[in-house]
């Protein structure tokens, strides 16, 4: 099952300067972006950057007032042209299931054969195998309504992957499904798009999930990529200050860098009081930037061994290991992680030293 | 579907504002014929009878909403059913059992010599038109209790100290007091537009209201200035159940962020605890459904079956034979009529309401505009909308049955409309989405996805409006002509001849109809998976 591996030289998914516009507001503006054949890549944005309108693009249930919009070399949609979205060969996972509701948890799945032609009994065969991986042997014959959320976004997975699409498109499908199942479905998303070899896009606004599952990210802000990367290089080189929010750094300060030196920093908080001495290997830039001080790269000393002193506000357990809030002297308020139980006490007092720290153009 | 709109509303209702302000007799003689004596007596008996209707309405409604939704009163479930089911009784059926069991020589008379001679007249049609409002009352008053998070907060005022009782009066009523007062302005207007409770019970009684004036205008006077007259009146009575209407949307609109804000039902804790009186309250329940619905249909089935004039008690001397003549002759052709009828106004509903719900996927002005329209004359009194169709059309349709299709499907369009609104309200465009994505065809996804979701609803509206076409009165008493009578005409008329027997079993079959019909559509409803059409329209229809 599964298309073969295409030529390296054809994207599996390519948008050449594609623009999204809603009644005269652009929602999307000139995004570029190619993706190869049977990569996993997770769009990811706050509420509104347009992920889920790119992918409604990529479905064809939205149409680009201009660019170029290419599936397996094929051009489905230019501001002009469209191809009908039954005729595009993709998978479409909804948010909100979007199981026909007349129709059993099989009818739903195997309705991708039937329109295509398939017998009866081979697509439902077909079907019982895609129900049998996702999960869900013996529960062919329910109607989608009796299932539990979990279960019917299952379901729609199977739908998804029934039909031997080129694509999988899955929008937010996590979303609606509750906290103690979305491991066990983000794993099982993982598992058989991979095992088919099939190029999927996914969009979350949970950047965790996206690390967790993605082979590439596309960070949306603003109406355009912010950046495209793999989530390690996205963590450890984020292009900007957005970015590294987004991604979940805890202390990211807008600054004015006073002195740099032998790898060392001195710089004050733009918007605020308070002055802080960071380590970092690169600095490019002479007056404002970003400063991104990794939790896990904070390093607590005595009292005299560090470059700044600080005062400990309270210590947790988060994830297995301890997350500490301190701040420093001169007001600056800053997150660290430590290996081990929480055992710091509020109020007493330690050196810091933040080691490699990135400096990213200012904003 | 605009221009149907037009042509089956706007013009009706048009040439009746044009009728009434510029007919024959002008503007200043539309007052004249409003200052009349008779004119302005109907209109003050209209709302006497209203005002008490509505008050006892409400306390009915209101006390039966609190039992169901707050006490702990045994069987709870099965009343829940009970207090709504003679709603889908035709009004006029109830008067009449209601003069068969407790009228002189009814059934009360001869078993326990007990009769109320005054239920002919105004008390009679203001009780029993509370009695008929008070399943609508329960039914708003209920549906706020049980939304939104008044259970919390009754939980919270408990928990601050305060007794059930005082709960109820200063955290559960103040609350549901916006739906107590769109109850009561919704009780109000079907009261005053109701024609068939005033028709056996007020026409004898010489009392006229403003619905049986029109209906003696029209069938007894005739000629242009009784339809001057009767057009000035509806435009009178229409003018009346809009402003109130028009009102209680307002009320209900700016209650309902409250109602509507999402929460826990609340504790399983009735506030209203009989304790070891259940039993009692209870009974008491069961005897209030008796006292009203079950012993006048008893005595509507015994004088169904008596010798004509005479009521007979002993089974051994009931005959059959007021069955016979109303399932023949002319009866039966009438039944066969208002079936005709009834079947295609609610075919074309039902599958237009389905058309419209599609075009009006892509909501387009003109199609608000459309749908408000249609919606119009359902809130409209019969009368007034009878009389609008009667002004447009007669010219070419007078007497015809087509005119009286036409008024059915003009006054029901908005059971279909809805219906299919709320089926298409659960349909999102991702179900259509996901077929498309699956390789369907727009056309082959319209016909698997949302076809399929629209036919409980299609189905759903034709059981509704199939039944009030069988048990619409208004409407087509002022419509029908000499070979164009309906099955309530043929009721009504045989009332008016005074055949009790006759009358009686009239109305058993109609009630037996009602009966079949409905247990089918229950049956059927229940049988499907999706209830999509479960919320239906929210406002049941007013008795014709």
């Amino acid at each position: 099952m599964g298309p073969q591996p295409q030529a390296p030289d054809t994207c599996a998914v390519e948008l050449r300067n594609v623009s999204i516009g809603y009644h005269g507001h652009a929602i999307l503006r000139d995004i570029d972006l190619a993706i190869e054949p049977g990569e996993l890549v997770a769009i990811v944005g706050p509420s509104g950057s347009g992920k889920s309108s790119l992918l409604r693009a990529l479905g064809g249930f939205l149409d680009p007032s201009s660019g170029s919009l290419l599936i397996d070399g094929e051009l489905v949609a230019d501001g002009q042209y469209s191809v009908a979205p039954e005729h595009r060969r993709v998978g479409f996972v909804f948010q909100q299931y979007a199981l026909w509701p007349h129709m059993s948890v099989r009818e739903n799945v195997s309705y991708p054969w039937r329109t295509r032609g398939v017998g009866e009994m081979e697509r439902n065969r077909l079907a019982d195998e895609l129900l049998d991986q996702v999960g869900l042997k013996g529960l062919e014959n329910r109607s989608p309504g009796s299932l539990s959320g979990g279960q019917q976004q299952r379901v729609a997975l199977a739908r998804g992957l029934a039909g031997d699409p080129k694509l999988l498109l899955l929008d937010e499908p996590l979303s609606s499904v509750d906290a103690a199942r979305r491991d066990e479905l983000q794993s099982l998303i993982s598992d058989v798009v991979r095992a088919r070899h099939l190029t999927t896009l996914i969009t979350t606004h949970d950047q965790r999930e996206a690390t967790a599952l993605a082979d590439r990210i596309v960070v949306l802000g603003d109406g355009a990529i912010a950046q495209c990367a793999s989530p390690l290089e996205l963590h450890d080189n984020p292009a900007n200050g957005f970015v590294a929010r987004f991604m979940g750094a805890l202390n990211v300060f807008d600054i004015e860098i006073v002195e740099f030196r032998d790898g060392r920093l001195v710089a004050r908080l733009s918007h605020d009081f308070g002055e802080i001495i960071a380590r970092t290997s690169r600095c490019d830039f002479e007056e404002r930037a970003i400063l991104v001080a990794r939790p896990e790269a904070i390093r607590l000393t005595s009292v005299d061994g560090g470059d700044q002193e600080g005062i400990i506000i309270r210590s947790v357990l988060n994830d297995g290991r301890s997350e500490v809030r301190i701040v420093t002297s001169s007001g600056v308020e800053l997150r660290a992680f430590e290996s081990g139980m929480p055992t710091r006490v509020a109020g007493e007092r330690v050196g810091l030293v933040l080691e490699n720290c990135s400096v990213l153009k200012g904003e | 579907m605009f221009l149907i709109a037009l042509l089956l509303v706007g013009y009706p209702l048009f040439e009746l504002i044009r009728s009434a302000l510029a007919g024959p007799l002008g503007p200043s003689g539309a007052w004249h014929t409003i200052s009349t004596r008779p004119v302005a007596m109907a209109l003050l008996h209209t709302i006497e009878v209203s005002a008490a209707a509505t008050a006892l309405a409400t306390l009915l409604g209101v006390a039966m909403a609190l039992l169901i939704a707050r006490s702990d009163l045994p069987y709870r479930r099965w009343f829940a059913g009970a207090w709504v089911a003679p709603l889908i009784i035709p009004a006029y059926v109830i008067g009449l059992a209601w003069l068969d069991a407790y009228t002189q020589a009814g059934l009360t008379d001869q078993v326990i010599h007990l009769s109320a001679g005054w239920i002919i007249g105004p008390v009679g049609v203001a009780l029993l038109l509370g009695l008929q409002g008070a399943p609508l009352a329960y039914l708003l008053v209920l549906a706020a209790l049980s939304s939104g998070r008044i259970g919390e907060l009754e939980d919270a005022a408990r928990i601050a100290g305060r007794a059930p009782a005082r709960v109820l009066w200063e955290i559960t009523l103040p609350l549901v007091k916006t739906a107590i007062f769109g109850s009561m302005l919704l009780v109000f207007v079907s009261s005053a537009s109701d024609f068939g409770i005033p028709a056996i019970l007020a026409i004898p009684a010489s009392y006229s209201t403003v619905t049986t004036l029109i209906y003696s205008d029209l069938s007894f006077a005739g000629g242009s200035h009784a339809i001057a007259s009767a057009s000035s009146l509806s435009a009178v009575l229409g003018l009346l159940a809009i402003i109130l209407l028009f009102t209680s949307n307002r009320v209900s609109r700016t209650s309902s962020s409250m109602e509507r804000a999402a929460g826990h039902a609340g504790s399983a804790r009735p506030l209203i605890a009989f304790g070891r009186y259940r039993k009692l309250a209870v009974s008491g329940c069961l005897f209030i459904l008796v006292l009203t619905t079950v012993i006048p249909l008893i005595a509507l089935y015994i004088t169904s079956v008596s010798p004509a004039f005479r009521l007979e008690l002993a089974p051994s001397h009931w005959v059959a034979s007021a069955y016979i003549s109303a399932l023949s002759g002319s009866n039966i052709s009438a039944l066969g009529r208002s079936a005709l009828i009834s079947a295609v106004a609610a075919a074309i509903v039902a599958t237009g309401g389905a058309v419209f719900a599609l075009w009006n996927r892509r909501s387009t002005r003109l199609a608000s505009l459309s749908s408000t329209l249609l919606s119009l004359p359902f809130a409209l009194p019969g009368s007034v909308v009878a009389i609008a169709i009667l002004l447009a059309w007669q010219r070419w349709l007078y007497g015809s049955l087509l005119i009286i299709l036409i008024a059915y499907v003009a006054r029901f369009a908005v059971i279909g409309i809805r219906t299919s609104a709320v089926t298409m309200g659960g349909l999102s465009d991702d179900l259509v989405h996901a077929a498309r994505a699956s390789g369907a065809s727009a056309r082959r996804a319209s016909r698997d996805v949302i076809w399929p979701v629209l036919v409980p609803g299609i189905v759903t509206s034709f059981a509704i409006v199939f039944l009030l076409g069988i048990h619409e009165l208004t409407m087509s008493s002022l419509l029908y002509g000499p070979s164009t009578q309906t099955f309530a005409v043929a009721v009504l008329a045989s009332e008016e001849a005074g055949q009790t027997a006759l009358t009686a079993s009239l109305a058993m079959v109609v009630t037996v109809i009602t009966a079949l019909v409905a247990g089918v559509a229950l049956f059927a409803r229940s049988s499907r998976k999706i209830v999509a059409a479960e919320a239906g329209i929210e406002v049941p229809p007013w008795q014709e």
